[in-house]
């Protein structure tokens, strides 16, 4: 489904980053891979056989990492078909308890470094004609979360980028957003069984979801099968959002 | 550099090479609006084959400071 496209996922060492950019291999896509760790990416590079992969470190809450990124990128692909802005950083807390520090990573890591990202992937989709941006935004952007307001209005904020940028990078670029519910990743590594518990029966299909099973509607907003979709926000979530 | 630099200008904006000099800014012609700058700066990158910064984007405010900036690229 994928196949002559080249796509850039951020924080593809592992969770759902990491089923992205296996299933975006299974279906063809040269991948360029990018998280902080790159031990761990380069344990996912030398783990997929089936197409090209290049990996490269970046913090992308720092604008001088990103544009060194994109210079060595530029370097290897001179196009650019699909953009997974998925990298993120949760914390919860209550509103009280919420510091500066805390204020500044969260939306440095989750909105800054989406929009640094999406300012030169953009030109590069923009110089090819076409492209396909997925952001990896959260249930709790749609509807908020308990004790999790800061996390939440991070993603709230993904969710008003990518509309807008919908309009701004229209016809040749089609941007959407990916609203998961709970996933099985190290990100939720800290909460507790009990609140584990709760989502579950929270969710009307009575459990959490699989990193795969949000990679397959990545793939589906990444190929064509969604040529006709853009400023469309993805709940997969598993009925969560009803409760 | 001065001619390419022209080149791309006139494919860009759409404007006549004539009117075209060191002089001419941003937001000064109509054809030289927001959306052109963006179109201007994908045309730069792919003729010079380089990636602007995000402060030099917003920098490139006249025709002879873009030949700064690009000369600048070319020069690294
Ligand atoms: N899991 C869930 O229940 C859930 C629910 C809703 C939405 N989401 C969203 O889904 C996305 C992926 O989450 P996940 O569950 O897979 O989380 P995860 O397992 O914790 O992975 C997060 C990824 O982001 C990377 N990352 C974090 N900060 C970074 C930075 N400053 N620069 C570059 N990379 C950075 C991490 O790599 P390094 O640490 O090596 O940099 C890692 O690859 C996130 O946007 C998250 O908000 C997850």
């Amino acid at each position: 489904m994928l196949k002559g496209k080249t796509a850039l996922i951020t924080g593809a060492n592992r969770g759902i980053g990491e089923a992205i950019a296996r299933t975006f291999a299974k279906n063809g896509s040269h991948l360029i891979l990018v998280a902080r760790d790159i031990e761990s990416l380069q344990k996912v590079k030398e783990s997929i056989s089936e197409v090209e992969v290049d990996i490269f470190s970046c913090d992308i809450s720092k604008e001088s990492e990103v544009k060194a990124l994109f210079q060595k990128i530029t370097k290897i692909s001179k196009k650019l078909d699909i953009l997974v802005n998925n990298a993120a950083l949760l914390q919860s807390n209550l509103l009280g308890m919420i510091k500066k520090d805390s204020i500044d990573l969260l939306f440095q890591t989750n909105v800054y470094g989406q929009i640094y990202i999406l300012q030169y992937a953009s030109r590069m989709m923009k110089r090819n004609g076409a492209g396909s941006v997925i952001n990896m935004s959260s249930i709790m952007g749609v509807q908020g979360g308990k004790n999790s307001s800061l996390y939440s209005a991070t993603k709230a904020a993904v969710i008003g980028l990518s509309k807008s940028l919908a309009k701004e990078l229209a016809p040749e670029i089609r941007v959407n957003v990916i609203a998961p519910g709970v996933v099985k990743t190290e990100l939720i590594s800290d909460l507790s069984q009990e609140l584990l518990c709760e989502f579950e029966n929270e969710t009307l299909l009575k459990r959490i979801a699989t990193p795969q099973e949000i990679a397959d509607v990545a793939l589906f907003l990444a190929s064509d099968m969604s040529r006709f979709i853009t400023a469309e926000v993805l709940n997969v979530d598993g009925g969560l959002c009803l409760n | 550099m001065q001619d390419r630099v022209k080149a791309v200008f006139v494919k860009a904006l759409g404007i006549d090479e004539s009117i075209i000099s060191d002089e001419l800014k941003y937001n000064e012609i109509e054809q030289w609006d927001s959306v052109a700058h963006m179109i201007l700066i994908g045309e730069i990158e792919d003729a010079f084959d380089i990636m602007l910064d995000t402060d030099d984007i917003i920098d490139m405010s006249s025709f002879a400071k873009a030949k700064e900036i690009i000369s600048k690229y070319l020069e690294a």
